[in-house]
């Protein structure tokens, strides 16, 4: 794996300011935000599986799709292969799109009902002007041969409903891999799936990384799949990233009290290895009025009162693992 | 083991449509014993759901019982009146849902939930009295009895939940039938649900039924498993004996194919194929298909009653067919 960055997320914050009505805007309140990213950085390299995870509301999708250019940043810059792609519009970032690639949650939803699935998958080739209506169709057929779609001519011609959700899944895949991205991004890309067809998703984008030359970045919650999948993980808390590195860093030596309640928590296929210690109470607080100085403090175990004034530092513990904590030794 | 304070016998749950009938749950046969937490694990469509709202006689019409017995301390409940079933639904079997911001109802406050749920049953409580009773409950949960001046909207996710348990337990139930109840919750907040659903047992010397598709919370609860697939529940023991040697094909596979973070898996099982469909599943037994150990037998005869060890297990390799 070479050690060139692919993407470089600097300083880069969302915020959605929250609806407010007719005549609480007279009377001029101030506005309030939901802060759903709030300044983070950190790069995605060449050719690694980018793991990012956090509970709901923790902001790992906004970013995801923050860096895809389908929301404008607030702050910030996104650096792709050193072209800074944050204030890209128009016919540029349409033709900029190829580089990067979405998979989404609800592979059904994703899908146009109404367009089978050859045309679903080669959509994007006809958006991005690819080629004549012969090579679309070999590209098509090529990608679909990829994800085990076969046989191509039958499948190629149903429509999405007609298809299994794992097939549906694999369709959203070929299109992804249709215009040879370099960053699919790929957002809780199993959470719909049947528990025996997860496995095998998870098998195929890990084949086809290596196939097609891809790089991912895997937003979940799930941090069992972020294990079997990611090189490195990111662990976002209420906007912030409170701890990164590589999987071996942050699962075996985790040092961000969050990161080792997050871990805790996880259920164990295994009866045998059933949890015995409590985890911090509470649930995330409010994005809009999120906690003073370290975010976590209001659940952390072992927060002492500085915690609520002074927003911890990243700490580097390894050249690649990081955690944001005043208390760590 | 104690006696079984419910045990479905050859339950069968049917819904016409117009392609033709879909066998949701056929021949269903699973004891609960009394105390314990028993874990009923499968993938969507697998009829684990139904098989859940069927023991409330809450399956909602065209589809019915097709056949089969419900027994229930002692009484078949495929044979009760529905006046009776109103009389045993919520004060001896209680039902807690997956998604509780629908199952609450947003116009009204939390107490009235309550207080509704009391009144309905008529054991002639005074207000006073159940309104003690409620902020006992909801203390006990970890919840102000302040807040049930509030409506469902104002609480959190892992609280909404916790109501969503303290109205399943208000009445003192025997039995109490969770469908997915932390499938909407966080991992920390489900952990925390886990630990008070396994507390509440104790207390309430509740029987559980605990219906979910992540291996992982059937792990961290239950005392035994069931393993349902297209309809039919495939094998059948206890937590640690199952997890530690599945027999059946599809429980092997399933166990193999989720990824686990204590270990270091370099890769995952991939069962080949999709869950059938249950409006003509294939012949013989329905896992057949995807099966890597099917034989000529699966193709023809379904495998049924077959133990080995003591453990139900409906596949040809064991028991006395075993090859």
């Amino acid at each position: 794996m070479s050690v060139q960055n692919l993407v470089e997320v600097q300083n880069l914050k969302k915020y959605f300011p929250v609806s407010t009505s007719f005549i609480e805007g007279l009377l001029s309140r101030e506005r309030l935000f939901v802060r759903a990213v709030d300044d983070i950085s950190f790069t995605i390299r060449k050719g690694e599986v980018m793991g990012l995870c956090g509970e709901s509301g923790c902001g790992k999708t906004t970013t995801g799709r923050l860096i895809m250019r389908l929301l404008d940043a607030t702050e910030g810059s996104i650096t792709f292969e050193d072209e800074d792609i944050t204030e890209l519009s128009g016919g540029r970032l349409r033709r900029f799109r190829p580089n990067m690639q979405m998979v989404f949650q609800d592979p059904h939803a994703s899908l146009n009902p109404r367009m089978t699935v050859a045309e679903n998958i080669g959509h994007s080739l006809t958006v991005q002007h690819f080629g004549t209506r012969q090579e679309r169709q070999e590209r098509i057929n090529e990608v679909m041969e990829s994800v085990a779609l076969t046989p191509v001519h039958d499948i190629s011609r149903r429509y999405p409903h007609l298809l299994s959700g794992g097939q549906k899944q694999r369709v959203v895949l070929a299109r992804a891999l249709a215009v040879n991205p370099k960053l699919v991004v790929a957002d809780e890309p199993i959470a719909m799936a049947d528990v025996s067809v997860r496995a095998l998703i998870l098998e195929l984008m890990l084949k086809l990384k290596e196939e097609y030359n891809l790089t991912y970045l895997f937003v979940t919650h799930d941090l069992a799949t972020a294990k079997y999948v990611c090189d490195r993980v990111a662990i976002m808390y209420l906007g912030v990233i409170v701890e990164i590195g590589t999987i071996n860093e942050v699962f075996e030596n985790p040092k961000h009290p969050y990161t080792q309640a997050l871990l805790s928590a996880v259920p164990v296929p295994d009866p045998a290895a059933r949890r015995q210690h409590a985890i911090p109470r509470g649930e995330i607080p409010s994005a809009v009025n999120p906690p003073s100085g370290c975010r976590f403090h209001t659940r952390c175990p072992i927060a002492d009162e500085q915690c609520s004034r002074i927003v911890p530092d990243m700490v580097d513990i390894s050249p690649t693992h990081r955690a944001a904590c005043r208390l760590i030794r | 083991m104690n006696d079984p304070i419910l045990s479905l016998q050859e339950l069968s749950i049917h819904y016409p449509t117009f392609d033709g009938t879909v066998k949701a749950v056929d021949r269903a046969t699973l004891d609960l014993p009394t105390g314990k937490v028993v874990g009923l694990v499968g993938e969507s469509g697998c009829g684990k759901s139904t098989l859940g709202l069927s023991i409330l006689r809450l399956v909602r019409p065209p589809g019915g019982i097709a056949g089969g017995k419900i027994v229930f301390e002692g009484e078949d409940l495929v044979k009760k009146k529905e006046s009776d079933m109103r009389a045993i639904r919520g004060s001896r079997i209680a039902m807690v849902f997956q998604d509780p911001m629908t199952s609450l109802n947003p116009l009204v406050r939390l107490d009235r939930h309550f207080l509704e749920t009391i009144a309905s049953h008529g054991n002639g409580m005074s207000k006073d009295q159940a309104m003690e009773r409620i902020e006992t409950l909801v203390e006990r949960l970890g919840i102000s009895h302040s807040r049930l001046h509030e409506f469902p909207h104002q609480l959190s996710g892992g609280m909404r939940q916790r109501i969503m348990i303290g109205l399943g337990l208000i009445l003192h139930p025997r039995l109490i039938i969770a469908d997915e109840p932390t499938n909407s919750l966080d991992v920390i907040v489900e952990a925390h649900f886990l630990d008070l659903l396994n507390d509440l047992k104790e207390e309430y010397n509740l029987t559980i039924l605990l219906i979910t598709h992540n291996m992982g919370i059937v792990a961290e609860l239950a005392d035994r498993v069931a393993v349902m697939y297209a309809g039919t529940i495939v094998e059948e023991g206890d937590v640690f004996d199952l997890f530690k040697n599945p027999l059946h094909p599809y429980t092997q596979g399933l166990l193999a194919s989720i990824p686990n973070i204590k270990l270091d898996q370099s890769s995952l099982y991939t069962m080949s194929g999709s869950p059938p469909n249950l409006i003509d599943p294939p012949a013989g037994c329905s896992f057949h298909p995807r099966c890597p150990r099917a034989m000529d037998i699966c193709r023809q005869k379904e495998p049924r009653g077959i133990t080995e060890n003591g453990r139900r297990v409906e596949c040809f390799l064991y028991g006395e067919g075993a090859a």
